[in-house]
């Protein structure tokens, strides 16, 4: 525990979570004592499906509030904000990747990944900072996706989706972005490409990226890895726990 | 949030699904003509009723039901039960508080449009709608010949009538009058220029003229030696007997009521005097029932058209878990999820409104020369008066209304699933 509060983007303690309807109100669905992440670091959360993975997520992102401890993000706690003080802050601060079906069909390829900027000045702001239409080019020169910027979001391919996807996240620089299985669509080959890319632009920009995944070989390309489980029973030990 | 891209994202939404949003401002845009052009047609009908006959006073008859006076002296419907005596008329002319009155002897016909017997002063007094007078399009009021006909606007058009033309007149009012004044023909001297009144369907004579056509006919059919005098008798001959009603200017309008009890006690035949406003008025509370059904109905129609929106936008919902997943992701609160789907329906709303009053509009510039001519109707291309204006925010509140349905289901269901929609 030798990190400092400044020092970590994200900071969960003893964090308990279940949903009003749940019938075992005696078990928590999201019982986690300790969990910090600290600036730049790319963490790896190992979780399979009914791990309570999407609760976290949701918790993690403010959508919901727990029900008992903190969750603090860039210093805000967030069980002391209102709902859309949470909405917006996660706008301004957070880039968000789902696991397939990313965009929405209507927009172009541009209006999805200029969508964060669009909706909030911050992230205007530090896009013009960064050289404004130069920077999302830059972008999706990496991702290898800027001849599909005045198409149709459904008519990109699904590999070609998550990276528009990957490009919305990091428009606007936001602190942290957290990843749910973007690749799970992904046949193996483009998977180590599109996480090789989104590595490399985590890395650029200092992104703190918080990766989850049911596929623990993909953990290898992380700064460090937890397993959703180990979280939940017991405290994590320090935060330098599992480095790699 | 700023809400120019909630604007935009709400187009790019309904652009994408074009049909539907299509088919929801088609219905909005019928809905709202039909209602817009129910209520334009019930004004311009009352106008054109109401303003039938304006500054006139009285109207004075044989006593009888004051809606049957007004409506066989002035709609030429119905027929006079009696007729007053010339001498009567004369003695209320010359009263001091009359100014003006115009005489009207019915009871003959053309081809189904009335024949009036009046004097010069119909078109010296005659004022309808907004005060305007009679015009005479072509030709000249009848003068000193006896057998000269006026038409109106819409008898000449239709029986293509000119001047120069001579015309038989029928004995009494059926279509199919078997008894003609077939021994006196008329010459049509002049055409009145159309007025969207029942002016437009009648022939008009001079009180002399309807006096020699009935000469010989005091048995009520012709006896062909005596009608044949008629033929080379002059106005000094003809003594005016009887008169079927009458309108009345007063010198002021103080003097009406007075006016108007002299005549009800006047003591040498019955008659009966009304004021020619106020029972056009009190008609057209009993005629304007009929309008407030279609108005009623023409609601109806609106309310299907906003159902269809209700439907496209609910049913839509489902599918666009995803998209408001997504917009959470970014930022949006259900609050903002919430608008977009209240946006949707109002642009829907408000684009059917634009298309409704245009469709309106343009029809109405095709319509208005045709309802001109077969029904009187004098309509207005007056738009975004302040009846419309009434009309569109009930349409604006509607459309708010609808989206509301959706947007708190959008709400909801964003609350529910937060981020994680698997679909």
């Amino acid at each position: 525990m030798n990190t400092s509060n400044q020092e970590s983007v994200l900071e969960l303690d003893n964090v308990k979570f279940n949903y009003p309807s749940s019938k075992k109100r005696s078990e928590w669905l999201i019982d986690i004592k300790s969990l910090k992440v600290k600036r730049g670091e790319k963490i790896f959360i190992y979780g399979p499906s009914g791990s309570g993975k999407s609760t976290l997520l949701n918790l993690l992102t403010g959508i919901l509030r727990p029900n008992e401890g903190q969750v603090k993000v860039l210093g805000e706690d967030f069980s002391k904000l209102r709902s859309t003080k949470r909405d917006h802050f996660r706008g301004q601060h957070i880039g968000y990747i789902f696991q397939s079906f990313n965009l929405i069909p209507y927009l172009s390829v541009r209006d999805n990944i200029l969508l964060p900027t669009n909706l909030h000045k911050k992230r205007k702001s530090n896009m013009s900072k960064l050289g404004g239409e130069s920077f999302l080019n830059d972008i999706a020169k990496v991702l290898g996706i800027e001849n599909d910027l005045d198409k149709k979001a459904y008519q990109m391919s699904l590999g070609g989706q998550q990276r528009v996807a990957a490009a919305r996240a990091l428009m606007g620089s936001p602190e942290i972005i957290i990843a749910d299985e973007p690749t799970s669509s992904l046949d193996e080959d483009r998977t180590e490409e599109f996480l090789k890319e989104l590595i490399a632009l985590n890395e650029q920009y200092k992104t703190t990226l918080i990766f989850v995944s049911h596929d623990s070989r993909l953990k290898k390309h992380f700064d460090r890895s937890l397993s959703l489980a180990e979280i939940q029973t017991y405290s994590e030990q320090s935060t330098n726990g599992d480095r790699k | 949030m700023l809400f120019s891209t909630l604007f935009k994202i709400t187009f790019s939404s309904l652009l994408h699904r074009k049909f539907t949003s299509f088919l929801c401002v088609i219905s909005i845009a019928l809905s709202v003509a039909l209602i817009i052009g129910v209520e334009k047609t019930r004004e311009g009908a009352r106008e054109g009723f109401t303003s039938t006959v304006t500054g006139a006073d009285l109207l004075v008859g044989a006593r009888t039901g004051e809606l049957q006076l007004l409506l066989y002296s002035l709609f030429h419907m119905g027929e006079a039960v009696n007729n007053i005596r010339y001498s009567s008329y004369q003695d209320i002319a010359n009263h001091r508080a009359v100014a003006w009155t115009i005489p009207f002897a019915l009871g003959d016909s053309y081809n189904g449009n009335r024949v009036v017997g009046t004097n010069e002063n119909f078109f010296k007094h005659y004022r309808y709608r907004d005060g305007q007078n009679l015009e005479i399009a072509d030709g000249r009021e009848f003068g000193n010949e006896i057998f000269e006909v006026v038409l109106g606007h819409q008898v000449a058009r239709r029986e293509n009538l000119r001047t120069g033309d001579q015309i038989i007149i029928a004995h009494g009012l059926s279509q199919t009058a078997t008894l003609t004044h077939d021994n006196l023909p008329f010459e049509v001297v002049g055409i009145l220029g159309p007025t969207a009144t029942p002016i437009d369907h009648g022939l008009f004579v001079s009180l002399h003229a309807i006096e020699a056509i009935h000469i010989g006919w005091e048995t009520g059919v012709p006896n062909p030696e005596k009608t044949q005098l008629a033929k080379s008798i002059t106005k000094e001959d003809i003594e005016i007997s009887q008169i079927t009603s009458f309108l009345v200017g007063a010198t002021n309008r103080v003097m009406t009521l007075q006016l108007r009890r002299m005549i009800a006690q006047y003591d040498r035949e019955p008659l009966l005097a009304i004021i020619p406003a106020l029972t056009l008025g009190r008609l057209w509370e009993v005629l304007g029932q009929a309008e407030r059904v279609l108005i009623l109905i023409s609601f109806c129609v609106l309310i299907v058209g906003m159902v269809s929106i209700l439907i496209a936008l609910y049913t839509s919902l489902n599918e666009r878990r995803r998209e408001m997943a997504i917009l959470r992701s970014v930022g949006a609160s259900p609050f903002h999820l919430l608008s977009i789907l209240v946006l949707e329906s109002l642009t829907l709303v408000s684009l059917g409104l634009a298309m409704g009053y245009g469709l309106l509009a343009s029809s109405t510039i095709w319509l208005i020369p045709y309802l001109e001519a077969n029904y009187s109707l004098s309509l207005q291309l007056s738009f975004l008066t302040a009846q419309d204006l009434k009309y569109v925010s009930i349409v604006i509140l509607f459309g708010l209304f609808i989206g509301l349905i959706p947007g708190l289901k959008a709400y909801k269901q964003s609350v529910q699933d937060g981020l994680s929609v698997t679909t």
